[in-house]
């Protein structure tokens, strides 16, 4: 299974023994991002929130997730609720909470490097307690302390439990209806942002300029990945002949990363012609884009027939 | 900053010169004697700012050129996947 976005990623491994987990990425392919004050492209902020994702767990699958963290609550009083929920869940309900990665020794990317929102499941254990990572690939047990500074030392903040007791497999009906309305051809939100912030560069609007090209662009990586969930949807709507479509989806995201690393480069040298350049870039996976989900549009079609 | 001819370069020297650009970067010398071929280089600090660093340097002074699609982190790894993209592209300038 792929790994694409960790709070999604932790509902798959939960509910992948009993449900087909696919139709859980379905739209995370505009999952809404942020601009900080900064004019940093962000994948976390306050103003956002995994409440969009938490509805489409309920509507596809029928299961039930609560949140659990109370932001009007201080962190320590969140995170003694929280592993005193933990010692209570039934053996069908299951816990997700947000944790900083600055904390956690398994990521040597961002342990005592860098402070950066992570979904993980938890669960109670005699040694600590017991960490499942599915995005990051770890299982096993963490002292306490660790990730009483994780979920407490954390700027943001979240926490749920989900109840699979009665999750069932989606119906052709709820899953049209949850993602036909995610693909809009002309929605495309992250390369009109992106455009939008070059140009700023080239007029010296809004103090905008050519050497914070690295900080505006930062979270790109991540905010890239998530396209990746349009592979999970082929798989599902294309069940034959998929590898032409996901090699597609591949293309893109690496186009993003390449579009990244050369925003880079035209910061580091300078370079302000490379913006046009740049823009090129961005049209060019927009139209990259444009294709797939006319692809997948198709790919649906055909499904419904098949279907019915 | 060192220029090396590119015609009569070895493996070791190619891995020399980008250890010793990695270890600057990083302003981290005490690196210099214990990063091997296999090291994971983001754990020991690179982030993307620093490979573009890398890059440019790399382009500089051995007098090549990174394709975009070839500006992935993936490909920068470690020293030793480094050091076989740089191996592929002075063989390409010596043919």
């Amino acid at each position: 299974m792929i790994h694409i976005h960790c709070f999604l990623d932790c509902l798959a491994a939960i509910i992948k023994p009993k449900v087909n987990p696919n139709p859980l990425y379905f739209g995370s392919w505009d999952t809404p991002f942020a601009v900080t004050e900064q004019n940093k492209l962000t994948y976390y902020s306050t103003h956002l929130s995994s409440e969009k994702d938490r509805k489409k767990f309920e509507t596809i699958y029928q299961g039930r997730v609560i949140e659990v963290y109370d932001h009007e609550m201080t962190k320590e009083e969140n995170y003694e609720h929280i592993i005193r929920d933990l010692a209570l869940l039934p053996s069908d309900w299951h816990m997700v909470v947000q944790i900083d990665l600055f904390y956690i020794p398994y990521e040597s990317k961002t342990y005592q490097k860098k402070h950066q929102p992570h979904f993980v499941i938890i669960r109670d254990d005699k040694n600590g307690v017991h960490v499942h990572d599915p995005s990051l690939g770890f299982e096993g047990s963490l002292e306490e302390q660790i990730i009483h500074d994780a979920i407490a030392q954390n700027a943001f903040g979240a926490a749920y439990i989900m109840d699979t007791s009665d999750i069932v497999n989606p119906t052709k009906d709820n899953i049209l209806s949850w993602i036909m309305p995610t693909l809009q051809a002309d929605q495309h939100s992250l390369t009109h942002k992106v455009l939008e912030m070059i140009e700023q560069i080239q007029h010296g609007r809004d103090g905008m300029e050519l050497k914070s090209l690295p900080i505006y662009f930062g979270d790109l990586g991540i905010l890239a990945k998530w396209k990746k969930s349009y592979i999970p949807a082929f798989q599902y709507f294309q069940t034959d002949n998929s590898e032409h479509y996901i090699t597609k989806v591949n293309e893109l995201t690496s186009k993003w990363n390449g579009f990244a690393f050369q925003a880079i480069r035209a910061s580091v040298t300078n370079n302000t012609s490379s913006l046009e350049h740049l823009k090129q870039l961005v049209h060019d996976i927009e139209q990259r884009e444009h294709n797939i989900k006319s692809d997948l549009i198709s790919c649906i079609e055909q499904w419904k027939v098949t279907y019915e | 900053m060192i220029t090396i001819n590119k015609k009569n370069i070895s493996k070791d020297e190619v891995v020399s010169f980008i250890t010793n650009q990695i270890v600057e970067l990083l302003e981290k010398p005490e690196l210099k004697n214990t990063l091997t071929l296999e090291s994971d280089l983001f754990a020991a600090g690179l982030d993307s700012v620093m490979i573009v660093n890398l890059v440019i340097q790399l382009e500089q002074g051995m007098n090549i050129f990174f394709e975009d699609e070839e500006l992935l982190a993936d490909h920068f790894a470690t020293i030793e996947m480094i050091t076989g993209t740089m191996m592929k592209k002075l063989e390409l300038e010596v043919q």
